[in-house]
């Protein structure tokens, strides 16, 4: 201690670096380890684990941009479309555009706007608006400025009119079909209950509440007092026939050369409807969609455009 | 017919009624043209008052679904959905009934009829610009049960009704329908249609909600259109634009007469409370407006109804006290830019662009052409007039108006309406609503009616109970696919339980007195005159003789306040100025203590 104690007040004044060499250099002559001790030590480590994996789950593509939609963990890995008709429009839309983002499952409370899909692009330090999530309704702008593809622009003003016809007709009829018929409400918890949590009472209340809100957005819509089935299906049949009428011998809406936002927008419901992987089991609105074969020709097209391994695996 | 009908007469009118259709339905002919060649042959006129409207549901299943007449709302434009199911394939309980079909009664062989499917009805045209063409079966007056019975709202801001599509179905229906065979109806009671929607058709039995439903159930059955060889791309073109204009148009027209609160409070509302019974008008206008802000939602403009009742709006401002509710004083607000601006003018820029929007997609379809499809009307026309002409009503903001006039698609679009008004298409005129309509008397609701109603309406609202009162009268998803499980009645009655001990508890809560704390009772001073009250020189004045307004007891109290075995406290209250009178203000009250003490006979 006392040579300790020397040494640093005889230091005092020098430079802070000369002081701290000193002071190790003198820790080392009394901290070394005595030589059979160290000879023990140097055989440490014994054994050298290899690092452990990264989950499944996690993103392989830290540089792109992440969409989030509603998918299980699986699909999300592989990129996937996911079972939400909004989101799996969007999903299209960028795969067409040919922005490359990777798939994160998520819900709604994750959501800034509290509806998905959004949008993260990746994080540049220097930007600080580059971190802002792109919410559904500027995905349109954000997919024209990055995608390497020219997706045609909005084709005419028929397309206003026709959209109406898949926001109102159709949607009713998939929201009735995968929220409120009672044979598929197994396929109903299978998608959106059961990921929310395992609890019975809680898998329960969610449920109400889907069931709820779909009935609402459905009266709503229609301006009935009472959702009547046949006839949300009959008007989904009846806009599916529009559809095909409009879509004609084309390969694409609105005799556009390459598909765009509206071909992602049927896509998304009637890859849905169509998908032989959801277990629907009142199967009504695939009899209405399978009767214009038109339809089903589009979406196998966007279907082979988009993905084409799943394309491959299904036919 | 009944009499022989070895099934004890359970069916016949129901088969009387499917008898008139298929004769109406008989291809190759339009109804009238039928009706007037087969009239010497076979009574139709007898057997149609005869008849009273069954349900098809008293038949059996399966001759019921080769009976009743297709309905219209199965299928607009697209063909039937069933294939044409010939008689062969009636069920072989029947032959008694086609027998007779094949015998006496009719001449009609049964290979012309096609009970459940009509594709090769043709669509007859009518006289149109004139009456001029002999129509030969108005003489024989149509029997009521043959009449189209049109259910609407009623008339507003000088149009026949208050409501889009009841104006397009009315103004259909004039043009279409030979002015004798249809009314017009102000029923103003979504209750008389099982669907609850209004416009309706009822005819021979049958109700037909919504304009498009409409059009095609007259099409179907009656070979009544106005728009021959219409392509399959035109059709699919309707119901793509009519549905465009029930959801974009709805909601600008929900914007401009429902959701902006001066229209509301100006116009729309003394609308309906003109064409509503009393109580009604405080339940039904209210309901209409909430399912309109809901119809501006997703256009992000419902919020500008935040203040609904205009009284709100304006005393919030001017009215009150400068005190708050907790007695502070409330600073004079400034008027910000943003409170001053009326909602029309705060949604201006989005509104707009929405209103540009919307009518140039109906403009580029309509393109030069006189009308949507070419040179004739058409269907859409008579929808697209009805939302149109309820955009132009002037409201006081007259937002939408400016907007027409300021767009060319717009101002296309006015000189669109002013067409359909001067070439006749549309067939009243808004000065002689009156005669030009056929208007009949609505059943009258009676009391009963109208207090179930708003008995109805009042409990749909009542927060908790709601929810459940729809349910249960049947509201939400239709029973035959929910099934109404005992579950859903326990809870029912098991909620309703709860909600009354929660009352219950609450109020016998309120009125306990609060746990732990020390009660303390304020109380005003018991002087209330004097000059006391004016604060310390009023008392000074008080003393004085002269101004000495009560009266001062005469003598001094002694009050027992204390009584043990063998103590007693007693005191002696003497009243102010009856012993010696030390210098005071007034608000002192001399009190001269005697203590007892130690046995109740030895005082101190």
């Amino acid at each position: 201690m006392s040579h300790q104690k020397s040494a640093t007040g005889a230091d005092a004044d020098v430079p802070a670096s000369a002081a701290t060499t000193s002071s190790t250099s003198s820790r080392a002559s009394w901290f070394t380890i005595p030589a059979p001790l160290a000879r023990v030590f140097r055989r440490f480590p014994l054994v050298t684990y290899p690092a452990n994996e990264l989950p499944v789950r996690s993103p392989t593509h830290r540089h792109l941009p992440a969409l989030y939609v509603f998918a299980s963990d699986e699909d999300a890995l592989r990129g996937w479309p996911s079972f939400n008709p909004s989101c799996l429009k969007w999903q299209t839309f960028l795969k067409l555009a040919g922005v490359q983002v990777r798939i994160v499952p998520s819900n709604n409370h994750a959501s800034p706007t509290g509806a998905l899909p959004f949008l993260i692009p990746p994080s540049a330090a220097s930007d600080a608006d580059s971190q802002l999530p792109v919410p559904s309704n500027k995905l349109e702008r954000y997919a024209l400025q990055h995608g390497p593809n020219q997706v045609p622009d909005v084709a005419g003003t028929k397309m206003d009119a026709y959209q109406s016809l898949l926001d109102h007709r159709i949607r009713n009829a998939w929201l009735y079909a995968l929220y409120l018929s009672p044979p598929n409400s197994q396929l109903l918890s299978q998608l959106y209950v059961a990921p929310v949590s395992s609890s019975k009472p809680v898998q329960t209340a969610v449920l109400y509440q889907l069931r709820r809100a779909a009935e609402a957005e459905i009266l709503q819509s229609v301006g009935a007092r009472v959702v009547d089935s046949a006839a949300l299906y009959n008007g989904a049949e009846q806009a599916f026939d529009a559809l095909a009428t409009a879509l004609g011998s084309e390969a694409w809406f609105f005799g556009s050369s390459e598909p765009g936002l509206f071909d992602a927008t049927v896509f998304a419901y009637t890859h849905l409807v169509l998908d032989e992987t959801l277990a629907w089991v009142d199967t009504r609105m695939k009899a209405a969609l399978q009767k214009f074969p038109t339809l089903v020709d589009h979406r196998a097209r966007v279907l082979a455009r988009c993905w084409p391994e799943m394309a491959a695996g299904s036919v | 017919m009944s009499g022989s009908d070895p099934h004890g007469g359970r069916f016949p009118a129901a088969r009387k009624q499917a008898l008139l259709f298929i004769r109406t339905a008989q291809p190759g002919k339009s109804h009238r043209e039928f009706l007037v060649e087969t009239r010497p042959r076979i009574s139709v006129t007898d057997l149609v008052t005869s008849v009273k409207p069954t349900k098809p549901t008293s038949l059996p299943a399966s001759q019921a679904d080769n009976y009743i007449p297709y309905l219209a709302s199965d299928s607009f434009l697209g063909p039937p959905p069933s294939p044409a199911a010939p008689l062969g394939a009636l069920p072989a309980s029947d032959n008694r009934f086609r027998q007779k079909f094949n015998g006496s009664e009719t001449s009609c062989p049964p290979s012309q009829f096609r009970p459940r499917s009509l594709p090769a009805i043709p669509r007859a045209s009518y006289p149109r610009r004139n009456s001029s063409l002999p129509i030969p079966y108005e003489s024989a007056t149509p029997s009521s049960a043959m009449v189209f019975e049109l259910h609407v709202w009623g008339q507003a801001f000088g149009l026949p009704s208050i409501e889009p599509e009841c104006l397009a179905a009315l103004s259909y229906l004039g043009f279409a329908v030979p002015r004798g065979d249809w009314t017009l109806i102000a029923s103003n009671d979504v209750s008389v249609t099982p669907d609850h929607i209004l416009p309706a058709l009822h005819h021979n039995g049958t109700w037909t909600s919504g304009y498009l439903n409409i059009v095609s159930y007259l099409a179907q059955h009656h070979g009544i259109s106005i728009g021959e060889n219409v392509s399959s791309t035109q059709q699919a073109d309707t119901l793509a634009y009519a549905s465009y204009l029930s959801s974009r148009g709805a909601a600008l027209v929900a914007f401009s007469l429902y959701v902006s609160p001066s229209a509301w409070a100006d116009l729309t509302r003394p609308a309906y409370s003109s064409i509503l019974p009393f109580p009604l008008t405080w339940t039904v206008p209210l309901k209409i407006r909430a399912s309109a802000i809901a119809k501006t939602e997703h256009l992000g403009l419902d919020h500008l109804a935040a203040d609904v009742d205009p009284e709100d709006g304006s005393s919030e401002s001017k009215t009150t006290a400068p005190v708050t509710a907790t007695g502070f004083l409330r600073l004079p607000l400034r008027p910000t830019v943003s409170s001053t601006m009326q909602p029309e003018q705060v949604a201006a820029i989005r509104l707009q662009s929405l209103t540009e929007d919307f009518l140039s997609v109906l403009d580029e379809l309509r393109g030069s052409r006189h009308y949507f499809f070419g040179d004739k009307p058409s269907a859409l026309d008579f929808l697209a007039y009805g939302y149109l002409r309820l955009l132009r009503v002037r409201t006081p903001h007259p937002f939408m108006e400016k907007c027409m006039k300021r767009s060319q698609a717009g101002q296309r679009l006015l000189q669109f309406l002013d067409l359909m008004h001067n070439t006749q298409v549309i067939r009243w005129q808004e000065e002689n609503l009156a005669e030009t309509l056929p208007w009949a008397e609505p059943a009258p609701r009676g009391v009963v009616g109208t207090l179930g109603q708003f008995t109805n309406d009042v409990l749909e609202n009542t927060p908790g109970v709601g929810d459940t009162w729809k349910t249960w009268c049947g509201e939400g998803v239709k029973s035959e696919d929910q099934g109404r499980d005992p579950m859903q009645v326990a809870i029912a009655v098991g909620g309703a339980v709860v909600a009354l001990v929660a009352v219950g508890g609450a109020l016998v809560f309120r009125s306990l007195p609060p746990f732990g704390a020390t009660t303390q009772y304020f109380e005003a001073p018991r002087r209330k005159t004097g000059l006391h009250q004016f604060g310390a020189i009023g008392a000074m004045f008080d003393d004085l003789p002269g101004f000495d307004a009560t009266p001062r007891p005469s003598h001094g109290q002694r009050d027992t306040v204390y009584q043990g075995d063998h103590v007693e406290v007693a005191v002696d209250v003497e009243p102010e100025g009856s012993g010696i009178e030390p210098p005071h203000d007034g608000n002192i009250a001399e009190v001269g203590v005697g203590m007892q003490a130690g046995d109740k006979s030895g005082r101190v």
